[in-house]
């Protein structure tokens, strides 16, 4: 896995943030404090070299709340590995956001 | 849910969406605009209704939204990769379906690209290519000019020409260097933290084993490789310890002779080698790639130090001696310090200079020089970059490599032409396709690109197999930088590298561009609703874009095979000018006895054995010698002084000079028109006598009797007696106008005859002789190297060899764009039959015969031939001027090529009434080819097709 060695910090940040169940891109903007123009590139990026998956959320769920269905991102097998090398090197990134969201709060600090 | 349009409205974050979609590659939009929405609003929710929303909620959103914009950007080169592998797909799709057009395409382009590419190589190798030292872009090189009265003793050398009304030179003498070197030593804040000397030696004989061969020499100062930071591959470099005076003898390896000559044997460090019969302790070998920094096609295989160069030369030292002031001969570079500019190393040393050039100026030799200069003709240096090496022989072969580099450019526009032309007819042809493709809303840009990708396609195939094309040329091009054609410098090294094959690329995607874009554009601009009516029932008219490629591909031709008839009729001239002597069965040597230690009585013993040995071998009626080759681009010319005239006020009447065997004149065939020839007897007791050319005596002596003359040599100061009075014969070479020629007998030139040419009357095949002639040399002296063995007849051709390959080449290239030329008219032609076979078959079916068919269709070509050859008369005029003119400064090459030509005009109206003759022939072919089918068509079926 030669991809782990590359991972910049903030695709960590972004990995750390999707394992700790921040599955959509604005959470995970508001959980790390990224902007959005640093995000969604590293998402792709992400996507591309597979470390993460993306899926639809339930047509259901998204027409009780009258909007379209929103896109969720998931760790993948490699991904995980990824996440597990990078803790290594930057530390920090782990303790850096609460394991378990309980509630999403809506930044309007930061963006 | 509320209406869609109207939430858009209202919210410019999903506004900024919608807009922002538009640049995300179509596959993904869909996606990209759901997700970003299914965000946005998500976070509304979340935030509650909008118009609830305070201002910095709102910001966010927005913010957020434009962040979306990066996201798009980020998506963007895979929207190019998508769209460029469909078109490159397609493209190839296409060039498979018409395999023949595309094999003509590519090989036309490959022709041209390789010719470019392999001529690049060339240019590279000569003009370009820097020395594999380090960072060689802080070497700087010194010459140096003057006004016209600064006065020299001599110099002995390669400098390029000074500009007009000045003199200078790239060579220094080595007390003026010794001078510069020590105000560089001097000053502390020198720009220059290296300063050396180094020239070439004559050749040297050098003696490996018991084999003995002349080789390059170069002679270095002790900071040569230091300088250069050059390290060498084994043993150790020259160092300023053995470039002191009474310095043990030492000598530097070329890795080039190391390998030929010693096997590449490690154990030569510390053996002896024997140069000028003088031994020598090698001490080292230079790297491979590492060949010197002398002028481009000379490469030492030895290097000494300079103050070993009187011990190789003996009493001919450039250096100097106590009696003999040296030669101005040696060249000069330094190293700039880091920062430092040419400008400053210019400074740092001009006072130096000027300094010592002024104190070892001579004194006047003619009246009206004077004895003090004034500032404006003091020397000035003048320092340049060195990167390259020494540059007067690459300055030199410039002109005839930007030459031939228009020559293969205009092969290159041919040939796109060509394919130009070929894309237009077929352009013609895809019109529904292409309609089809606008109606149904493919924008005009994606189908011009689409068009482009497939002849950049194309290109790049043409550049592929043209680099192969150009591997293959390369060795013809080396086979064209022959010694004496001097076309090319021998001896450069043509690999393919790095910036050829960039540049090979450029040139591909440059013409793909160049021939793609014309076509592409008017493919595209159609009007839809005729177009997709007509369908494929053109009128066949070919457009006046074609018409003018066509135009403008017969008169490239016709000025490219004008050039080449020209130059064949040269050739054919100068093979036959009468060239005063007779050139059959005449076999030439060289013999440089001096270098093997002979001279004065010694010598003329040696030469008298010899001829004793010559003249009774079998084959042989007679064997003879003289100072200067003929027909070889040789000469000797000494100023002569007439009876009554004082060398203060005399003109300088430059004489040839040859000296020769009592025997010269019979051998050669060279008829004594009066007076006596020499005898053994005019040898070095006797009075000194001469013998003059017919030119000699009219041009010096026209109204007084030329025989008991007395001329006297302005070096020497020598006066001799003419006696006799010989036939004229061509000197240097074959285009030369008659010039006056004084004959000494050997024995009176015991000084100059060290180094002489033999030539050996031979009963038979003069070559047959050449394994006995050297038996014979080797009986007297086995380490005698004998060399330019070979027939009068193969030098004499070997003097025309420039001539000779400009008819090759412009011979070459005109047959190729003539040939391309012609494969592009027909292939024009025959797609306008293909879309008049209506008309023609309606023509037809009205009674026209084939006859009239045939002629209709030949006359469409040959208009345009007649047309391209009218342009082409009359541009070669233009284009004359047009080369001469200060704006392209190729005023050199232009004469160049002007006064190579002989016995025929630039204008001459034979070649070009016989090469246009020959071109509109070949027309007539091309277009009889698709003229014969369209008077084949049969009018049924070509009408069945309506």
């Amino acid at each position: 896995m030669d991809k782990k060695s590359y991972l910049s910090y903030s695709e960590a940040v972004i990995l750390q943030a999707i394992a700790s169940s921040y599955k959509y891109g604005f959470d995970i903007m508001d959980i790390t404090g990224l902007p959005s123009g640093t995000v969604y590139p590293a998402l792709r990026r992400l996507e591309e070299s597979g470390l993460v998956a993306s899926r639809w959320e339930k047509e259901g769920v998204a027409q009780r709340a009258q909007r379209p269905p929103r896109k969720y991102y998931e760790l993948t097998r490699v991904g995980k590995e990824a996440l597990a090398e990078a803790l290594k090197r930057y530390r920090l990134v782990d303790q850096l956001m609460p394991r378990v969201p309980r509630s999403v709060k809506p930044s309007t600090e930061r963006g | 849910m509320p209406d869609r349009k109207t939430k858009l409205f209202f919210r410019p974050h999903l506004w900024l969406i919608a807009v922002i979609g538009v640049i995300v590659p179509r596959r993904l939009r869909a996606d990209w605009r759901q997700e970003w929405e299914a965000e946005l609003c998500c976070r509304e929710l979340l935030l509650a209704e909008w118009d609830r929303l305070n201002g910095k909620s709102k910001l966010d959103l927005l913010r957020r939204s434009v962040g979306a914009f990066w996201d798009a950007l980020r998506l963007q080169p895979q929207r190019w990769e998508d769209e460029m592998f469909q078109d490159l797909r397609y493209g190839s799709r296409m060039l498979l379906k018409h395999k023949g057009f595309t094999i003509v395409a590519v090989l036309s382009l490959a022709l041209g690209i390789g010719a470019n590419t392999a001529l690049f190589s060339v240019v590279d190798a000569v003009l370009l290519r820097t020395l594999p030292v380090a960072e060689p872009e802080r070497l700087v090189l010194f010459e140096w000019q003057a006004g016209l009265a600064f006065r020299t003793n001599g110099m002995s050398g390669t400098s390029s020409e000074p500009p007009p009304g000045t003199q200078g030179l790239s060579l220094f003498r080595y007390d003026v260097f010794e001078k510069m070197r020590q105000a560089c030593a001097a000053a502390p804040d020198s720009p220059l933290g290296d300063f050396f000397a180094f020239a070439p030696t004559r050749e040297l004989t050098a003696v490996v084993g018991d084999q003995a061969e002349l080789v390059n020499g170069q002679a270095v100062s002790g900071g040569y490789y230091a300088g250069l930071r050059v390290q060498p591959s084994l043993g150790r470099a020259i160092t300023d310890e053995d470039d002191r005076a009474g310095s043990a003898p030492v000598v530097v390896l070329s890795h080039q002779f190391w390998q030929e000559r010693f096997g590449a044997s490690p154990a030569v460090i510390g053996q002896p080698l024997k140069l000028n019969k003088q031994s020598f302790t090698i001490i080292g070998v230079t790297p491979p790639a590492f060949t010197g920094t002398l002028q481009v096609n000379y490469h030492p295989a030895v290097t000494v130090p300079l103050t070993q160069e009187p011990l190789l030369q003996g009493e001919r030292t450039l250096l100097g001696t106590a009696k003999e002031p040296g030669l101005w001969w040696l060249d000069l570079m330094g190293r700039l310090k880091p920062g430092a500019t040419y400008k400053q190393a210019r400074d740092s040393l001009n006072g130096a200079f000027r300094a010592a050039a002024l104190e070892v100026m001579p004194p006047p030799r003619k009246a009206d020089e004077p004895a003090q200069l004034e500032p404006k003709d003091y020397p000035r240096l003048i320092a340049e970059s060195g990167s390259r090496g020494m540059l007067d022989e690459r300055r030199d072969y410039a002109p005839t490599i930007y030459g031939l580099f228009i020559v293969v450019a205009l092969v290159l526009l041919i040939a796109c032409a060509n394919v130009a032309n070929l894309l237009l007819a077929r352009a013609a042809l895809r019109g529904a396709e292409i309609s089809v493709r606008l109606a149904v809303g493919a924008g005009r840009w994606r189908l011009i690109r689409q068009l482009l990708t497939e002849s950049v396609l194309l290109a790049s195939l043409g550049g592929a197999v043209g680099v192969l094309f150009a591997l293959w040329g390369k060795s013809a091009l080396v086979a064209l930088t022959d010694k004496h054609t001097g076309l090319l410098p021998n001896n450069v090294d043509l690999s393919l590298n790095w910036r050829v094959l960039v540049f090979a690329l450029a040139v591909s995607l440059l013409t793909g561009v160049l021939f793609g874009l014309a076509p592409a554009w008017r493919a595209t601009k159609q009007d839809l609703a005729t177009s997709l009516k007509q369908s494929r029932r053109a009128t066949g008219v070919v457009s006046h874009l074609s018409k003018a490629l066509i135009v403008t591909q017969i008169a490239l031709s016709l000025l490219l095979l004008i050039g080449a008839g020209l130059f064949i009729r040269t050739l054919y001239n100068l093979q036959r000018v009468n060239l005063g002597f007779n050139q059959e069965n005449l076999l030439l040597f060289r013999l440089q006895p001096q270098q093997g230690g002979y001279s004065d009585e010694r010598l003329v013993q040696f030469y008298q054995q010899l001829f004793a040995r010559l003249d009774n071998l079998p084959g042989v009626r007679a064997a003879t010698f003289g100072k200067v080759p003929l027909i070889a681009n040789d000469n000797y010319v000494n100023g002569i002084l007439l009876p009554g005239e004082e060398a203060m006020t005399a003109g300088p009447r430059p004489t040839n000079r040859q000296m020769a065997r009592e025997n010269y004149f019979a051998t050669m065939e060279i008829p004594l028109l009066r007076g006596r020839g020499f005898t053994a007897q005019d040898d070095q007791r006797a009075p000194y006598v001469a013998i003059v050319n017919q030119t000699f005596a009219q041009k010096y002596f026209p109204n007084a009797e030329v025989l008991g003359q007395r001329v006297t040599f302005r070096g020497s100061k020598r006066e001799v007696e003419i006696i006799g009075v010989v036939a004229d014969t061509k000197y240097m070479r074959q285009r030369e106008d008659l010039k006056p020629l004084l004959y000494t007998p050997w024995q009176q030139e015991v000084g100059v005859i060290g180094d002489m040419y033999f030539a050996l009357r031979t009963a038979g095949e003069p070559t047959a002789l050449a394994a006995t002639l050297r038996e014979v040399v080797r009986e007297l002296d086995s380490n005698l190297p004998i060399t330019e063995v070979g027939s009068q007849g193969a030098r004499s051709q070997a003097t025309l060899g420039q001539e000779r390959l400009y008819a090759r080449l412009l011979s070459f290239f005109g047959g190729l764009a003539l040939l391309l030329a012609a494969v592009g008219l027909s292939g024009v032609l025959g797609y306008s039959v293909a879309q008049r076979t209506n008309e023609i078959g309606i023509r037809m079916a009205l009674g026209a015969q084939g006859a009239i068919v045939l002629r209709l269709v030949i006359w469409q070509g040959m208009k345009l031939v007649l047309l391209g050859l009218a342009v082409g008369a009359l541009s070669g005029y233009p284009l004359k001027l047009l080369l001469a003119s200060e704006y392209f400064g190729v005023a050199a090459l232009q004469r160049q090529v002007t006064d190579q030509l002989y016995g025929v005009g630039g204008t001459d109206p034979l070649t070009i009434g016989v090469i246009a003759s020959l071109l509109t022939l070949v027309a007539l072919i091309a277009c009889w080819l698709p003229a014969r089918k369209a008077a084949q068509v049969d009018p049924l079926e070509a009408l069945r097709h309506e």
